[in-house]
């Protein structure tokens, strides 16, 4: 054999070889199309357009988070009528973002919830290095709220003075920290949150508890500052004393992050703002009372709290233990009502 | 000569062959196990968004929190054209809303065929059905009012199919088919999961709209779901946001809004009892940005004002979001101004 027809005859191998590859190829594709045989039909898709925590793993799919607040705001309302409360409330799934409020765009004065802006204005100028955590302060006395006042010494450090400030509502910590703020970085910080309230006058100060969602979610997302120093800030707000949870009842893995106001004015003005920690949850709430004695207030807070946290528990306990298990496809009840489905056009 | 010019064309069909599978083996099926779930990263005990740690946030991002000059400028054109208007707004990033008139109640108009279609993804999910299983047309699910499949004389057509009309060209044949085949479980997602049909209005629905109205909110709760694909897997809540960005109503040509952002809606015309409705309800995708929007009117003096209103609404909302962003990203390059 010369080596030309070799070659032809290996050229002939290798054509064939391509050839039933080919012809395989095309086999495979046509078979493994998802039309062939009466396949089903698979839904094309793009990508992206879904919220990227669902690819993240924060929030998997078919997991029901909860969006219907309708049946806790209608108790809520007719608990508030029936203990004669003046009240406003805002609450938000942080999770899920879906919220509800009671009078939400009511104003009241923020009393010490204002520390937790002045907290962040200067843990903002922290960053910055316009000050340090061991910057010596004078201590500045106010009577008001807590027990700083009490002390002999009469400097702390910028530290001392911060974490009194939050965790225990210092009066005194608070008014030796409000002459360090810097009064641009203030105003464009109040003015991104929508801060300023509607009032020229600074005596009339108000703010509703929609407005201080603002505020906590800015925490939460530390759309403002560092993650450590916003999660520093959280820390130090679920060390608020009276304990919340304890108060509560709530169970013992819960965390709450929060911040009380009282204002011991004729009306007597008391205020809870902050979010609720439970496994995957994150709630927050903003409760502003007015006209009831403090001990009052703490209590209808408590019991607002409870139910805001035990409806939203057995809502989510609900939804994932009715759905979960996959329902048989003959396991419907046929008769659905479509009534309300009837205006159709365009 | 001619043997090898064969053999080298086709070993190339054979190499793109060959590349087309394995690039729709790994692009296509397994696109969802290929995204990287980094929720493993997070503290256990972390107190701030979870979405800091999987860098779906960055640090001091600045999101848009403050809507309230947007607020101001749609609450006076409202005054000013004395309008039955409800916008609500939401920030998806970070849950920011901005509310007018948001628990006012409407008779729904198209809106519900957003959840329709998720509950017939449901029954795919479940096995109850396919996406080609044939779906008996009856002659009294023929209705003109909108789309076109009422001029087909097909007798079945295939779920796909009709749920592509009835999102796409919001066809109400198709939704009417599809509506026959809703089950007792599907209201209680309608109801008791999503409060679709609002129990959480103010003022009370006046009576010609009948017990099924809705709200922007509870508009919200629908759109939420599908985007957190919070009832469906999420290739499939995927796939109906993907329709829901290419409709026949051209809500960007309407708002003047930019070629090239993406916007998932579905919009409800209905001209019933002298009620002049006209609602559009979605999602804008502006760079980074997830921003829910639905705006809901009726007593329009006629319908082309009403898309009107719509339109100038929904153009205020995005230019104060673009705007916004811009003003807090040179703010977040320098804080104090200087």
């Amino acid at each position: 054999m010369s080596s030309s027809s070799i070659i032809s005859l290996k050229l002939k191998h290798i054509l064939i070889i391509e050839n039933i590859l080919l012809l395989s190829l095309i086999v495979f594709s046509l078979v493994f199309h998802p039309s062939f045989l009466g396949r089903t039909v698979k839904p094309t898709v793009s990508g992206n357009l879904l919220a990227p925590e669902v690819y993240s793993g924060i929030n998997k799919g078919k997991n029901f988070l909860n969006f219907n607040y309708a049946p806790l705001k209608k108790d809520l309302k007719y608990y508030f009528a029936k203990e004669k409360i003046s009240a406003a409330l805002y609450v938000q799934d942080l999770q899920s973002g879906s919220s509800f409020g009671i009078d939400e765009y009511r104003s009241f004065n923020p009393a010490s919830l204002n520390k937790v802006m002045l907290a962040m204005v200067l843990m903002s100028q922290l960053e910055s290095g316009e000050i340090s955590w061991d910057q010596p302060m004078k201590l500045v006395r106010n009577q008001d709220y807590g027990n700083l006042y009490l002390r002999t010494e009469d400097q702390f450090t910028f530290r001392f003075l911060f974490e009194k400030m939050l965790t225990e509502s210092d009066n005194s910590a608070f008014y030796s920290l409000l002459p360090l703020v810097n009064q641009d970085r203030a105003s464009t910080f109040f003015e991104y949150l929508d801060l300023n309230g509607n009032s020229p006058n600074p005596e009339d100060y108000q703010l509703d508890p929609r407005t201080l969602f603002n505020l906590f979610q800015s925490l939460y997302h530390s759309t403002a500052l560092n993650p450590e120093d916003s999660e520093y800030i959280l820390s130090l707000l679920t060390k608020v004393q009276p304990s919340l949870r304890i108060q509560a009842d709530l169970p013992e893995d819960i965390l709450v992050a929060h911040k009380i106001g009282v204002l011991n004015l004729p009306t007597q003005e008391y205020r809870d703002c902050g979010i609720i920690y439970h496994h995957e949850s994150r709630l927050f709430y903003c409760i502003m009372i007015s006209g009831e004695k403090e001990a009052r207030s703490q209590q209808l807070i408590v019991e607002i709290v409870k139910r805001i946290y035990t409806y939203h528990i057995a809502q989510e306990k609900h939804f994932k233990e009715y759905y979960t298990p996959l329902c048989a496809p003959n396991c419907r009840s046929p008769n659905f009502n479509k009534s309300n489905l009837r205006y159709l056009s365009e | 000569m001619r043997s090898k010019v064969v053999i080298t064309v086709q070993a190339v069909v054979i190499a793109i062959l060959l590349s087309l599978l394995l690039f729709q083996y790994f692009n296509g099926a397994s696109y969802f196990k290929t995204q990287t779930s980094n929720y493993s990263s997070v503290p256990q005990n972390s107190l701030i968004s979870p979405r800091l740690y999987t860098g779906l946030i960055e640090p001091k991002s600045y999101l848009i929190v403050n809507f309230v000059p947007l607020k101001k400028e749609l609450q006076a054109y409202i005054k000013e054209n004395n309008l039955t208007m409800s916008i609500y707004v939401v920030n998806l990033r970070n849950g920011a809303s901005m509310s007018i008139n948001s628990y006012r109640p409407f008779p729904p108009a198209s809106l519900s065929k957003v959840p329709i279609a998720m509950l017939m993804m449901r029954k795919v999910e479940e096995g109850e059905l396919t996406m080609n299983t044939p779906l008996e047309i009856e002659d009294a699910d023929k209705v003109d009012s909108s789309g076109t499949l009422y001029l087909s004389s097909a007798k079945t057509l295939p779920l796909k199919t009709l749920i592509e009309q009835m999102l796409q060209k919001s066809d109400n044949t198709a939704f009417k088919v599809l509506l026959r085949h809703l089950q007792k479980d599907d209201e209680k997602i309608i109801n008791t999961y999503w409060d679709y049909f609002s129990t959480d209005t103010t003022p009370e629905p006046e009576q010609e709209y009948g017990n099924g109205v809705i709200t922007s909110r509870s508009v919200y709760n629908v759109f939420l779901s599908l985007y957190l694909s919070t009832i469906l897997e999420p290739e499939h809540s995927e796939y109906l946001l993907n329709l829901m960005t290419n409709t026949t109503f051209e809500i960007k040509k309407i708002a003047q809004l930019p070629a090239e952002i993406n916007v998932v809606h579905k919009f409800g015309l209905l001209e019933e009892n002298r009620i002049n409705i006209f609602h559009d309800c979605g999602i804008m995708y502006i760079q980074e940005m997830r921003m829910f929007y639905c705006v809901m009117t009726s007593n329009n003096e006629n319908q082309n004002k009403g898309i009107q209103h719509v339109g100038y609404a929904v153009n205020k909302i995005f230019n104060y979001v673009v705007e916004t962003r811009k003003s807090l990203d040179a703010f977040k390059e320098n804080p104090d101004g200087n």
